[in-house]
């Protein structure tokens, strides 16, 4: 082997070497650190600045490193995200601007970092650098920056000793307005004057120009930063955006870093700066209630400023459905602005089975649809389409653009071939109601193939055997029967009706029984005899029958006796009914008395001669008395 | 009343009768965009047909042909290489929908076959992408028990149980036998529990049917996430149009039950299925 020839192996080697570790490099973060100066006096703020994007994971957890010689007066970190679209794939990189203010505290050289951040769970390092303190007295002259503001002094444009260079601050401006440091042209506008300040020295005010849209449809948020004309300028240690994680949020200012002109207004009484730092375009993607966070910043800590955090108010945002009456076919949901359609259509001859391009472009402001879906036909293949946008601030406060979608259509059929034509319809808000851009796609005349593909070479259809369409409405099948659900009452009552039926039954036939019972009971007691013997008694005193009537007021006399005295004295011989009458403690004079007229009835029952009725009359009266005086003495 | 103005009156109805009974009513605007769409499907326009057959989904349209016809249309434009994400599961949804809502067998049947085509494909495409092909998980015991019949059919249990029950009460009551009255208590027991079962599976399946609503998947998979919206790891991705059951809605996204998977899927991936009116 020649040396030339060796030379040429090694070269080649190397440029692999070169070619793979590069390869390798290219998942792995953009990272860029600096610091606005190498050398400053004692007292003075180094500012340390990390820019960092990647590909992989949302960059996380910066760290200064070694700040020996220093104290971290303040620090900010801003996360951004880039979208690119290139060849109809999308690709996004994350990144993270962070800021440090470090005071040098003594005489010396010193490392600064190295500077680390994790991406994808892993440690990434830029630095360290050599700064060199010298005593105040030498320090070389520079633009002295407030204290307390990490992102002054220009350090993000310059070319630091990492070599970055070209960091982002995108609290620039806002920084800027706190250290008086903003534009000039001052103006007064009354549209901005508050009833009272939110805050004192300075404070954040979010807007909206509409609380109630539909999918789809621009918000515009504007926020302001006020301050106050007559206090010191405050300087800011923090800063954290506003999130809004339902819309798509589209900056409708070329570069939130670049200068905006402040205008004066009253607050209060109070005279403030007021300056517009940031105005979005938001789009929500869903209905509801949708909130847009506070934006959040912290002043330096001082008597005037009170609590150092300040908030802007938290946006509510009411979002709702476009009608759906006279909703065209087609519309995608979140379609909203006003749009025109231009297609282009090159060549317009070709062979079968080859290929031309569309150029569709479309026009407008509002939500411009992200997609669009082309008018699939049998024998037309569109592949994927390549997107390319100019997007931004338009016609004022309104977002929009263009955004052409170039796709390349493979026809395999032969003859005129007609394309169709795009529609997209949307919502138009201006307007309150639908409208349509479309594009007619006109005619490709397709010229039959000189070497016809052969039905082997076409890939197999799996859905060939799928069945014809239906060209009438045939109805549906009646929604099945519900009992439980409509019929709640009958359906109750057919689970209920046998059994309470049998229970209803079990119920009266026990009761009945029950009652006959009682009845009988009722019957056999002494109590019912004494009322029946009573009643006889009467009864053959009106029958005028004396010999009846002794018997009955003497059968009157011994139920009275059971029922009042509990004594039974019929089958008692002389003397023994006045024994036991005593006995049960029936007063004496009522003893004799029962005594005296049962012998009376006795004799006047067994009497051979017929017995008077007078008698017999008077001894039931008698006898009444005698029950009377026993009841009551029971 | 007078006659004459009765004579007129009746004159002008008889001469207005054939107007009003006019047999050839006017196609509605549902029927002429069915029609339209139609008319482009056969013309190999899938997608116009589609934006028709959307735009009458749209209008409240629940008919079992036009879901039939919106499946194919879905499928037609995957066949015309103009395929969208999805709309392998958008035909899957819509032959689903028409064999439910079907009236004929015939048209319940061939929903059911084309739609195993359907799917088929998307388990070739999964196959060659190594991933799971199962669209059918199974079903947990509960549902599948009340499947087993259906709600009146429970309620109809629950009915002849509470018959059966009262009539073998009374049988006991009445019999003086010894052995009628084991037989009367042991059919008693019985239909009692036929009357719990029945019931208790009667509001199961009533409470089931107002909290789950049937769907099926539209977008190319969809990755389970808990309530956090965190995907789930040991979980698998439950394929485009498989069916699954949606259980609730939350912002965005639909709480589903798919097998013994319960989690949290965007709610766009999952399209409901339309109920017979």
């Amino acid at each position: 082997m020649s040396v030339a020839r060796g030379w040429g192996l090694f070269t080649a080697l190397l440029f692999c070497a070169l070619l793979v570790t590069r390869a390798a490099r290219a998942d792995e973060p953009e990272m860029s650190a600096s610091v606005d100066t190498q050398r400053l006096g004692v007292g003075e703020i180094l500012r340390l600045t990390l820019h960092v994007a990647s590909s992989r994971a949302q960059p996380s957890r910066p760290d200064p490193g070694s700040t020996a010689g220093f104290t971290v007066v303040g620090s900010s970190s801003a996360p951004t995200t880039q979208v690119t679209i290139n060849n109809g794939r999308m690709t996004s990189q994350r990144g993270l601007d962070v800021a440090w203010s470090l005071r040098a505290e003594k005489v010396g050289a010193w490392s600064v970092g190295p500077v680390t951040v994790q991406v994808g769970g892993q440690s990434y390092r830029a630095g360290p650098v050599r700064v060199v303190v010298v005593p105040a007295s030498q320090a070389p002259p520079r633009a002295q920056p407030d204290p307390f503001d990490p992102f002054g002094g220009g350090p993000f444009g310059g070319g630091g000793p990492f070599g970055g260079g070209g960091g982002l601050d995108p609290f620039k401006s806002l920084m800027d307005s706190l250290n008086g440091r903003g534009g000039s042209q001052y103006g007064t506008d009354p549209k901005l004057a508050l009833d009272a300040p939110l805050g004192a020295v300075a404070f954040l005010h979010a807007a909206a120009d509409v609380t109630s849209v539909v999918v789809g449809q621009q918000v515009t948020v504007s926020m302001y930063l006020y301050t106050d004309a007559s206090a010191r300028d405050p300087g800011m240690l923090d800063v954290h955006e506003a999130t809004a994680a339902d819309f798509v949020k589209r900056t409708l200012f070329e570069d939130d870093n670049s200068e905006r002109s402040t205008v004066r207004t009253t607050v209060g009484g109070r005279v403030f700066n007021v300056r517009l730092i940031r105005k979005w375009a938001l789009f929500p993607i869903k209905t509801g209630d949708l909130t847009v966070s506070a934006m959040e910043l912290t002043l330096q800590k001082s008597r005037a400023t009170g609590d150092p955090l300040r908030q802007s108010e938290v946006l509510t945002i009411h979002v709702t459905e476009p009608p759906t009456l006279h909703r065209p076919p087609g519309y995608v949901l979140g379609d909203v602005g006003r749009f025109t359609l231009a297609a282009d259509v090159t060549p317009r001859d070709i062979e079968q089975d080859g290929a031309i391009g569309v150029t569709l472009s479309l026009d407008g402001t509002g939500n411009l649809p992200a997609m669009i879906t082309p008018p699939a036909q049998t024998g037309i293949e569109w592949l994927p389409p390549e997107v390319h946008e100019t997007v931004g601030a338009k016609d004022g406060d309104h977002f929009g653009g263009t955004r052409r979608f170039a796709f390349v259509v493979r026809i395999h059929k032969s003859g005129d071939v007609q394309l169709g034509a795009i529609r997209i319809p949307f919502w138009d808000p201006a307007r309150a109601h639908y409208d349509l851009a479309r594009a007619e796609l006109g005619t490709v005349t397709v010229r039959p193939s000189a070497t016809p593909k052969s039905t082997a070479d076409q890939p197999p259809d799996p859905l060939v055997a799928l069945p014809d369409v239906r060209a009438q409405m045939g109805g549906t099948r009646p929604a099945p029967g519900r009992l439980a659900e409509k019929r709640p009452g009958l359906f109750v009552l057919a689970l209920t009706v046998t059994p309470l039926a049998f229970f209803l039954f079990a119920g009266v036939s026990g009761m009945v029984r029950r009652m006959r019972a009682r009845a009988a009971e009722r019957a056999a007691s002494p109590e019912t005899e004494l009322r029946t013997k009573l009643s006889l008694a009467e009864r053959a005193a009106r029958d005028a029958d004396a010999r009846a009537l002794s018997a009955a007021t003497a059968r009157a006399l011994e139920a009275a006796t059971v029922v009042y005295a509990d004594v039974h004295v019929r089958d008692a011989r002389e003397g023994e009914a006045l024994q036991r009458l005593l006995d049960a403690g029936v007063e004496e004079w009522i003893a004799n008395q029962v005594e005296t007229l049962l012998a009376e009835c006795e004799a006047a029952r067994f009497s051979p001669d017929a017995p008077l009725l007078e008698p017999a009359r008077k001894r039931w009266t008698q006898a009444r008395g005698t029950i009377q005086a026993l009841r009551r003495g029971a | 009343m007078r006659p004459v103005p009765l004579a007129a009156a009746f004159a002008l109805a008889l001469a207005a009768r054939p107007a009003l009974a006019d047999p050839t009513p006017e196609p509605s605007d549902d029927t002429v965009l069915l029609q339209s769409a139609v008319s482009k499907l056969h013309d190999g326009r899938p997608g116009e047909a589609i934006a028709d057959f959307e735009a009458l989904a749209d209008h409240g349209v629940v008919d079992a042909s036009v879901s039939f016809d919106r499946g194919l249309a879905y499928a037609a434009r995957v066949r015309a290489f103009g395929e969208q994400p999805g709309d392998l599961g958008q035909a899957a949804h819509g032959l689903l929908e028409a064999k439910n809502l079907a009236k004929s067998r015939a048209l319940a049947d061939e929903a059911a076959r084309a739609l195993g085509l359907i799917r088929a494909e998307v388990g070739r495409r999964r196959a060659r992408a190594g991933e799971p092909v199962e669209f059918d998980p199974g079903t947990a015991l509960g549902p599948a028990f009340l499947h087993l019949l259906p709600e009146d059919g429970w309620a109809l249990l629950a009915i002849i149980g509470s018959f059966v029950l009262g009539l073998a009460l009374f049988v006991r009551r009445a019999a003086t036998e010894r052995r009628s009255q084991i037989a009367a208590s042991v059919t008693a027991g019985v239909a009692i529990l036929l009357l719990a079962l029945g019931t208790t599976s009667t509001f199961a399946a009533r409470a089931r049917r107002a909290t789950v609503t049937p769907g099926v998947i539209v977008t190319a998979g969809a990755r389970p996430t808990d309530e956090r919206g965190l995907v789930l790891a040991s979980a698998p991705v439950v394929p485009e149009a498989a069916e699954v059951e949606i259980l609730g809605h939350r912002a965005g996204w639909a709480r589903i039950r798919w097998g013994k998977l319960v989690a949290w899927i965007p709610a766009g991936s999952v399209r409901p299925i339309a109920e017979p009116p």
